[in-house]
């Protein structure tokens, strides 16, 4: 008897991409690269903002270290960033801990029913609020 | 404790972290002006103000646990990882409870500061 083919499921960062992958997969990819792009930030930010505790010339010292235009547009992408995680976390949030849009269960009798079709208008609808959310956060960031 | 209920509190972060942080970022990055609210007058008062204490103290909690939350399950999914998760787990506990006492100290110097100022 042939040897049932296994599949290495646990290819880590590298089963990230490459694979004909659908929107969700997309997203998932997109939400762990946010998300540590965000921890990374997040780091830097609590070391720069603690400078207030040293005191009024500590804290213009590390402001004027990362102001200016070209800080302030790496910031709007960070904003960018967090609009994407936080909208697409609250509808993880929504379908993991209070089993929205996946549909009725059934039995996987063919033609197969993918929950996907009663996910993806989730999906979609909280990307158009993280686009709203960037563009109202466009007029606050870019404005002079 | 199991692991669904440390997943448990990941997702609860996550929830409380969306609305602190979106009230950060509408209040501190959007709404007035940006260079008075960043300025150090304005940081001084809002520090010496138990309440922005406490806000900041669980924005920092959440984002902390969170952040390396999500960053131990990354990285546990890595085959070479998974055998060491004991070791991964405990490196990520120091620095993320590293990271949340110096940023507890700085909430509480600033504080001072503040009221001094």
């Amino acid at each position: 008897m042939d040897q049932p083919v296994r599949y290495n499921n646990r290819l880590g960062v590298k089963g990230w991409w490459g694979g004909r992958y659908g929107l969700e997969r997309w997203a998932y990819f997109l939400h762990r690269l946010t998300g540590l792009i965000i921890l990374f930030y997040l780091v830097l930010h609590i070391f720069v903002t603690s400078t207030r505790a040293f005191g009024e010339n500590a804290w213009e010292a590390a402001m004027g270290a990362v102001g200016g235009p070209v800080f302030r547009f790496l910031e709007y992408l960070l904003i960018a960033a967090i609009a994407y995680h936080g909208f697409n976390g609250l509808r993880l949030i929504f379908v993991e801990w209070f089993g929205w849009s996946l549909g009725r269960p059934r039995r996987p009798v063919y033609p197969y029913v993918t929950s996907l079709h009663h996910q993806r208008p989730l999906l979609i609808g909280m990307m158009i609020l993280a686009f709203l959310f960037l563009v109202f956060s466009a007029w606050g960031f870019l404005t002079p | 404790m199991k692991e669904s209920r440390f997943w448990f509190l990941f997702l609860l972060a996550g929830l409380g972290l969306f609305l602190l942080l979106g009230y950060h970022i509408v209040f501190i990055h959007l709404l007035g002006d940006y260079e008075v609210n960043i300025g150090f007058q304005s940081v001084a008062a809002r520090s010496a103000s138990p309440a922005y204490a406490v806000f900041y103290l669980f924005f920092l909690l959440f984002a902390l646990y969170h952040g390396f939350y999500g960053l131990r399950t990354i990285l546990l999914e890595i085959e070479a990882l998974a055998r060491h998760h004991r070791t991964i787990t405990g490196i990520l506990v120091v620095l993320g409870v590293g990271l949340f006492v110096y940023g507890t100290w700085a909430l509480f110097a600033a504080m001072k500061i503040g009221a001094v100022g």
